[in-house]
């Protein structure tokens, strides 16, 4: 598994159009991107790296109030035993009229093996 | 009741001793060490991501990059010592603010996707800097 699978398929189902990296096409009223921050090796032993540290940033664009879309990300993020690391609202976009609120996430993944 | 009597030697219990006295001066050196790495990584991860997939050829002067900087550790209210890496608030030589253009790369906006580049160095540098300064208190240590 990946974060960005993991996290395409948490969220589908709330009914928010996602995408990764950047939103292709006229973006509607609310919409989310994700963008992968960070995929490092971590826990060594015998000369192998047994995890994958997977990161992540949810930016989520939103016309209408964001508070109960965020609370019920961060409540889908957490069940799914996903650590949150940063929530910040970043601004209001005077030009666009979108509320912008970003989400960190972290998560570790065993490593597969080859 | 059975007691025990642990005695330090005393060069250790004359080390802590001077290490508490010499705290203030070694705090800022321990630090600046701790930064190392971390500077050297934001400026890598920072000059990555300027310019990159923009629909135009990049216009970048330099500025921003050139801007990333260490602060002097400096010790709070509460007697914290801390000691900031990152971009300031001043402007650029078109008054755009540095620290601005820093956050519009790291967050994005509505149309320009994000191009992290505070936060992996902030994961990926969370050891090395605990390494530095690890290294570098032990070398003050040992001067005591």
């Amino acid at each position: 598994m990946s974060l960005l699978k993991d996290l395409n398929s948490l969220l589908e189902p709330i009914g928010i159009p996602i995408e990764t990296g950047i939103f292709s096409g006229k973006p509607p009223d609310e919409y989310i991107v994700i963008t992968p921050m960070s995929d490092r090796l971590d826990f060594f032993a015998d000369n192998q790296a047994h995890s994958v540290i997977e990161e992540a940033r949810l930016s989520l664009f939103t016309k209408k109030n964001y508070q109960s879309i965020k609370k019920q990300l961060t409540k889908i993020l957490l069940k799914a035993d996903i650590t949150i690391t940063d929530r910040q609202y970043i601004g209001f976009e005077d030009d666009t009229k979108y509320h912008h609120y970003a989400i960190d996430v972290l998560k570790e993944y065993e490593m597969e093996e080859s | 009741m059975a007691r025990a009597a642990v005695k330090m030697p005393d060069d250790f219990l004359e080390r802590i001793a001077k290490l508490n006295s010499h705290f203030d001066d070694i705090v800022p050196r321990v630090l600046e060490k701790g930064a190392e790495p971390v500077i050297q990584k934001a400026k890598s991860n920072l000059a990555a991501r300027i310019g990159q997939g923009t629909k135009e050829p990049s216009q970048s002067s330099g500025e921003l990059l050139a801007s990333l900087e260490t602060t002097k550790a400096v010790q709070d209210a509460k007697g914290d010592w801390n000691l900031r890496v990152g971009v300031p608030t001043t402007k650029d030589s078109k008054g755009v603010s540095n620290a601005l253009k820093a956050a519009v790369l790291e967050y994005g906006k509505s149309g320009q996707p994000p191009r992290p580049w505070l936060k992996p160095t902030k994961s990926a540098t969370r050891k090395a800097c605990a390494d530095a300064m690890e290294k570098a208190l032990d070398k003050e240590i040992e001067k005591l």
